[in-house]
């Protein structure tokens, strides 16, 4: 186990590795955050000042070993704009953006298994088919163009929910959550909806499908010629082992709904840390740009390892070893 | 039973909304501020969050005309020395008085606060020489050379107490010090999403009539519209063309329209005789005769653009600075449309066939940059200009149109001084190392230059202003850049209240009023 997590975190290393060259590069060839910046009106020697207090007169791969040295003493350099430290900057934000993920990913399994499994035990029925048209709706709609129907019809027409923000926080061990109180409910529930609608519809599908594949393997005859009863077999067996696709593709949807949550936080002017990357690379601000990524990074892999421990405790066959 | 139940709590939660506090005001921004630190970075939103805490020892008024604000008075004493009387009485939000030592405390600030700035504020106190205190309440000035344009300049340094001269940006960020003499004192600031502020008592105007307001930041436009119309907030800044005439139908909002400070306007490749996108049939640059540009300005019909593009948000221009600016020329008039006379005009000017164009412009920087960058390229088409658009976003577009990549592009540039050579200068003087950074189109003459140069060490303003209208007539007779339309500037509240809006579109709710 150990050398399995060892290896892990190498893997996760040479990633990061990999993407900061990366995203460096690209940024680098993108264009000069210094013309974005600047006004018209500035001088050369303004120009000059502003383009070595960011160290952008240096070559490439020397402000590269800068900002490397420095990210291995943990300071990931000062957003342009905001001139405070891009990690900070984004690890404000992230409770808010963490908050909407869980609870978006809760409505998705909530909502979406218990209408997957009937909908694959009984597919002929009419309930089946209206599930399934549903799902192809959520999958096809872009999420932007519902949100927004949402708000018009929730916030503008009804007035039922508000249209945007976060509502009231309370802190839960220091971390400021708005899931606890009334207002803050109110707050999440459209955008948290409106993430979770693709995601439903993906579980819907899978466990469908999962459910259907498994009702004809021998193991559910077996369970039913030794009588047990219907509900045991489709909650302990089936469901059981329609899992195991399911975990690995929550696990990487999970990672998808913290990273780009972008059009639903932008929508719903929700104070995650999505909004905050679409403003770093219109203006350039290689810093925050690069941290975010760098979260991102060793997020999904965090997320990848936890599927892979789920795994081996879902199904037994499965052994986690150093050269996987 | 139960029907009757949910009804009972719609009811409430109806009766609810309009008990919400009477005094609260609740804005919707279109950018954020990115520093609480008044004197960091020179941009929009950052300057129109600072005058809501801060004052300058003047301010700029509605349409960016400077007013004695911490200044009461002042005075020029010889072609470099100005003595400002300071108004008594004016309290910091801490409860100080505001005296001479924290001007020169502020002034000498900026250099501080300029490092690490994207784009400091520096430019606007490179020409003082020294500040000193002639008493308590009166302060000089000594500049290198005579600047005419200080008190504009200082309309755009917020003044702070003496103590913060050493305070850094990061400590403002964090809330601390962030102590004015405006209209409302600093409570709280979250990048990109809100600040909250509440009115301080000791204003030394009127005090303002919102105890608490309250900011938040809608990137997206359709978002920042919903949340007006589902009634989360109160007033909202920069609708988007498109939902203007639907907004202005509502019963429940009112939309305010007013000319802004930015200029869209065409920049011509003019200084070299082989450009890269505008190619004549002999392979030289076409854009280097005046002709050829005068009938590029008549091709355009400034009139649709904005009746139909903007849907009405903008005013067809026919020079840098709207009406009411200093240095606004009252000669010159707005090119008509008339395709006939350009097409002549270019068959005269050597190309009745037209030649190559490829029009490069942003997608992302200028509302509906791209539509309006469509159509006047069609419009160059229909004489016989043959033209491509390009669209490209600001990331990208920038960088490349100061390397001079391009032909033909499309700007916009703000007023921020108030007066006509903040334009001037950086878009049409000849470009050289002080002087004409943002000129991308190489123009140069050097009758322009002499009246602009004249003029910026002209302190008398009579004097002044004829200079610069002189010189925007010669540049625009050249039609050293094409003008096309002012933007306008826009904002919708809800019926209750009432907002005159801005030429330099900043959102100030000590200026929202409840309507009668």
């Amino acid at each position: 186990m150990t050398s399995y997590l060892l290896s892990r975190t190498l893997q996760t290393v040479l990633t990061l590795l990999v993407m900061s060259v990366l995203v460096f590069v690209g940024v680098y060839m993108v264009g000069n955050p210094v013309d974005l910046l600047l006004s018209t009106t500035a001088t050369p020697a303004e120009r000059l000042q502003v383009i070595q207090s960011f160290g952008l007169d240096q070559p490439v791969w020397e402000q590269y070993w800068t900002f490397l040295t420095h990210a291995l003493s943990g300071d990931l350099g000062n957003s342009f704009v905001f001139n405070q430290p891009a990690l900070t900057l984004i690890l404000q934000r992230m409770p808010a953006t963490l908050e909407l993920a869980f609870v978006a990913l809760l409505m998705a399994l909530v909502i979406g298994i218990p209408l997957g499994v009937y909908a694959g035990l009984k597919p002929k029925a009419l309930v089946s088919k209206s599930i399934m048209t549903f799902s192809i709706l959520g999958f096809s709609l872009p999420t932007f163009w519902i949100g927004l129907v949402m708000i018009l019809v929730f916030s503008v027409k009804l007035g039922w929910l508000p249209a945007s923000g976060r509502g009231e926080t309370v802190d839960l061990f220091g971390v400021p959550v708005s899931f606890l109180t009334l207002d803050g409910l109110s707050h999440l529930a459209l955008p948290a909806f409106n993430l979770a609608l693709f995601k439903i519809s993906l579980i819907i599908r899978l466990t469908r499908a999962g459910v259907m594949e498994c009702l004809q393997l021998d193991f559910v005859r077996f369970a039913r010629a030794k009588g047990l009863s219907e509900t045991r077999i489709v909650l302990v067996h089936v469901l059981k082992n329609t899992l195991i696709p399911l975990i690995t593709v929550i696990g990487l949807e999970l990672g998808s709904l913290i990273a780009f949550a972008v059009v639903t936080e932008t929508i719903f002017a929700w104070p995650g840390m999505g909004k905050l990357i679409i403003d770093a690379i219109s203006v350039l601000d290689r810093p925050v740009i690069l941290a975010y990524l760098m979260i991102t990074v060793v997020m999904f892999s965090i997320i990848n390892l936890a599927v892979d421990i789920l795994y081996s405790i879902v199904d037994p066959r499965v052994r986690l070893e150093g050269d996987s | 039973m139960k029907i009757s139940t949910f009804a009972t709590f719609v009811a409430a939660t109806m009766a609810m909304v309009p008990v919400a506090h009477a005094a609260e005001l609740k804005v919707g921004l279109a950018a954020s501020t990115t520093s609480m630190d008044p004197q960091f970075y020179v941009n929009g939103p950052n300057s129109a969050m600072a005058r809501n805490i801060f004052d300058g020892l003047v301010n700029q008024d509605d349409k960016q005309q400077v007013q004695p604000a911490l200044a009461e008075s002042w005075k020029v004493i010889d072609d470099t020395t100005w003595e400002f009387k300071l108004r008594p009485n004016v309290k910091f939000h801490d409860g100080s008085d505001f005296t001479a030592d924290d001007v020169i405390a502020s002034i000498k600030r900026v250099a501080l606060a300029s490092q690490n700035s994207p784009s400091s504020f520096e430019a606007y106190v490179k020409d003082i020489a020294d500040v000193t205190a002639v008493d308590p309440m009166t302060v000089r000035i000594a500049t290198k050379a005579p600047t005419p344009l200080l008190p504009n300049n200082l309309s755009r340094i917020a003044m702070l107490p003496a103590e913060l001269e050493k305070t850094p940006s990061q400590d403002l960020n964090s809330g601390k010090g962030v102590i004015g003499t405006g209209p409302f004192k600093f409570v709280s600031w979250a990048p990109d999403d809100h600040v909250t502020l509440e009115r301080f008592d000791g204003y030394w105007g009127e005090t303002a009539a919102w105890d608490k307001v309250t900011f938040r930041v809608f990137k997206n436009s359709s978002a920042r519209v919903a949340a007006i119309l589902s009634g989360d907030v109160d007033l909202i800044e920069s609708i988007p063309t498109a939902d203007t005439r639907n907004l202005e139908k509502s019963e429940k909002l009112s939309v305010i329209s007013v000319p802004g400070n930015r200029i869209m306007y065409l920049h011509m490749d003019q200084g070299r005789d082989v450009s890269p996108f505008a190619v004549g049939a002999d392979g030289k640059n076409p854009l280097q005769k005046v002709e050829v540009r005068k009938a590029m300005s008549l091709a355009i019909n400034r009139e649709a653009l904005v009746d139909r593009i903007m849907d009405g948000q903008g005013l067809p221009a026919g020079q840098l600075v709207p009406e009411g600016y200093f240095g606004h020329s009252p000669d010159l008039s707005v090119d008509p449309y008339d395709a006939p006379k350009a097409k002549q005009m270019l068959a005269d000017a050597g190309y009745p066939d037209g030649f190559k164009l490829t029009f490069h412009a942003t997608n992302d920087r200028y509302p509906n940059d791209s539509k309006i960058a469509q159509a006047i390229g069609q419009m160059f088409s229909r004489i016989g200009i043959k033209t491509e658009v390009a669209t490209l976003p600001g990331s990208v577009y920038f960088t490349r149109a100061s390397a001079l990549e391009f032909s033909l592009i499309m700007g916009g540039a703000a007023v921020e001084t108030g007066e006509a050579s903040g334009v001037l200068g950086p878009l049409l003087e000849t470009y050289g190392e002080k002087a004409g950074q943002g000129n991308r189109g190489r123009y140069s003459n050097p009758e322009f230059d002499k009246a602009l140069i004249e003029a910026r060490s002209t302190l008398d303003n009579e004097k002044r202003e004829k200079l610069l209208q002189t010189a925007m007539d010669i540049a625009m007779k050249d039609d050293g850049v094409i003008p096309i339309f002012f933007l306008a500037n826009t904002w919708a509240t809800k019926k209750e209240f009432t907002y005159q809006g801005r030429s330099d579109g900043y959102t100030l709710p000590y200026y929202v009023k409840q309507a009668n």
